[in-house]
């Protein structure tokens, strides 16, 4: 993001041309829309930065973990992030008047560790997509599909909650036809620049997101769309007053139990789940305790120290040179971590289902 | 008033949540910690009967628990076997060590553990390395052809948790004392301003 303050406007052909003289893993995957965003306010906090920031963000050598003011530099870059947080609480409190909410948002450890320890901007096209389930429960529906066009245009995912928001309300269904191409405008005209150059092509389609949604199949048939189309049926015909967040529930429940999905991919959900968490009852507060512990395992044996210690490194450097729990497992007992994790997804996918099932049939 | 006193709460959870991190989670956790090395030979040196390296350091840390030497068995072919040990400045053994063939990779660190020695900071230990290879090609170690130095790397351990602790702050200590104070009260009070907003 840094690279638009000096003036690189094509990110695609700059990573192309540049690939050797780059620091290491410096590739960008992301829209175009994702890096004008994020290197307009790498512009606006720049006044802020300290002079060694720069040099930082580009050192992937020994010394990256030792420079004394990197707290600092973490907290300038996360501001963004904390705006952003900021307004989902807000926006929860808004649908919802009930500041019990907002403090759950604000204050528990799953939206903390997203937000601020992994650190990846999937809080902004979350907020998005909540601010367009806000208009859309406004009956505003221009501002709501273009809530979550600026999201797809940041992120691809938020197009899995287009077809709720069509169908929220039944009896604006010929209005939504009439606003739902204002939810790919954003993304239209952010591309339509690249559309011709083969670096963008080549950038882009390197993150395999729809490759992982559609990787679990039986007989050729992809699950995750049949679960979909599924839990869309339901929610068509569904009268809950939590209509949308238990579709959004159930989506996530069987997301996480059928794609390797990253940590980070859990925030694209959790916003529209927290009011059906504080509403539970106690079985199903216990439910969610156990899928949720369940989720913090799975992670925790991955194999990558950066995913687990790393995260401790500005406490103190050293955490780094920690065993992770994956290489604990391996040297120290005679179970394969790779096979513990995935019992765990298939667990989570066994829990998922029978969480869709119990909320299509009791809510 | 409610709201001030809400304040100091959030912010006596907010320091006993910092300082928990900060000064419990890394002392219970970060029990050793690497010492004194030297990493930047890329000369590959023999290592067999007729050539043998020893290496001395001065320990920038207490307690000693391990030694690592950079090996290279080319094409994974030799089954010989290679002796660590670990001398005071008398040359007298502390630790002895081995490893075959099998264990050493093309190339690879090769990690000596063994349980802390009693030392201070300022003591002087050599590393010395043989082994019973017939052949000068069959083993290297990487190191400075010219003056016969080699990589090595090493780690010092805490004994209990009460030092791990005091070694920690020290830490933390000094840590802080080489940030920016002005980056350091900008933090603290970007933290005490979003506390602020948040309750107001």
């Amino acid at each position: 993001m840094q690279y638009l303050s000096h003036g690189v406007l094509n990110i695609y052909d700059f990573v192309d041309e540049n690939k050797s003289n780059l620091p290491y893993t410096n590739i960008y995957v992301y829209l175009p829309f994702t890096y004008y965003f994020f290197g307009s306010t790498d512009f606006i906090l720049s006044p802020l930065y300290p002079s060694d920031l720069y040099q930082w963000l580009n050192d992937w050598g020994e010394d990256q973990n030792n420079y004394p003011n990197m707290i600092f530099f973490m907290l300038i870059l996360k501001i963004p992030y904390l705006i952003f947080d900021l307004l989902t609480g807000f926006i929860l409190y808004k649908i919802y008047k009930n500041k019990k909410i907002l403090y759950f948002w604000l204050f528990n450890p799953i939206s903390i560790y997203l937000i601020y320890i992994l650190g990846n901007f999937d809080i902004v096209p979350a907020f998005l997509t909540l601010l367009s389930f806000y208009f859309i429960k406004n009956n505003k529906q221009f501002w709501s599909y273009l809530a979550i066009g600026f999201a797809i245009a940041l992120k691809m995912y938020p197009i899995m909650f287009l077809p709720f928001l069509f169908f929220y309300d039944k009896k604006n269904i010929f209005k939504n036809v009439k606003y739902a191409v204002f939810s790919l405008v954003p993304l239209i005209l952010s591309i339509v620049p690249f559309l011709k150059q083969k670096s963008f092509y080549d950038s882009f389609f390197g993150s395999g997101l729809t490759q992982k949604i559609l990787e679990y199949k039986i007989s050729g048939l992809p699950i995750f769309p049949t679960f979909f189309l599924l839990i869309l049926i339901m929610y068509y015909f569904s009268k809950s007053k939590y209509k949308f967040e238990i579709a959004i529930l159930q989506t996530f429940l069987i997301f996480i139990g059928l794609v390797n999905f990253h940590p980070q991919w859990i925030m694209w959900f959790f916003p529209f789940i927290i009011i059906l968490f504080i509403n539970s009852k106690i079985k199903e507060k216990i439910f969610f305790i156990i899928f949720f512990s369940l989720i913090f395992t799975y992670i925790l044996l991955f194999n990558d120290n950066y995913l687990i210690w790393g995260h401790l490194i500005p406490i103190d450097s050293d955490f780094i040179n920690l065993t992770s729990p994956y290489q604990l497992i391996k040297l120290r007992t005679s179970f394969d971590p790779s096979l513990i994790q995935k019992n765990i997804h298939n667990l989570l996918l066994l829990f998922g289902i029978a969480g869709t099932f119990y909320y299509a049939k009791n809510k | 008033m409610l709201k001030i006193n809400k304040l100091f709460l959030l912010i006596i959870i907010e320091l006993v949540f910092l300082l928990f991190l900060l000064l419990i989670l890394p002392s219970i956790f970060i029990r050793e910690r690497p010492g004194i090395h030297q990493t930047s030979f890329e000369n590959i040196l023999p290592l067999d009967i007729n050539h043998s390296y020893t290496q001395s350091f001065i320990s920038d840390q207490d307690n000693l628990n391990s030694v690592s030497v950079n090996l290279k068995n080319p094409a994974l072919k030799s089954r010989d076997m290679v002796y660590v040990e670990v001398q005071d400045v008398n040359k007298e053994t502390l630790q002895e060590l081995s490893i075959t063939g099998q264990g050493i990779e093309d190339p690879s660190w090769l990690n000596f553990k063994f349980p802390l020695l009693n030392s201070k900071k300022g003591d002087t230990f050599l590393i010395k390395v043989t082994s019973n290879a017939q052949n000068d090609n069959d083993l290297y170690i990487y190191g400075n052809n010219k003056n016969q130095n080699i990589n090595f790397k090493t780690t010092f351990a805490t004994q209990n948790i009460k030092e791990s602790f005091k070694d920690n702050l020290n830490r933390q200590v000094d840590n802080f004392n080489s940030k920016d104070i002005f980056y350091s009260v900008t933090y603290l009070l970007l933290i005490l301003l979003i506390n602020i907003f948040i309750l107001f």
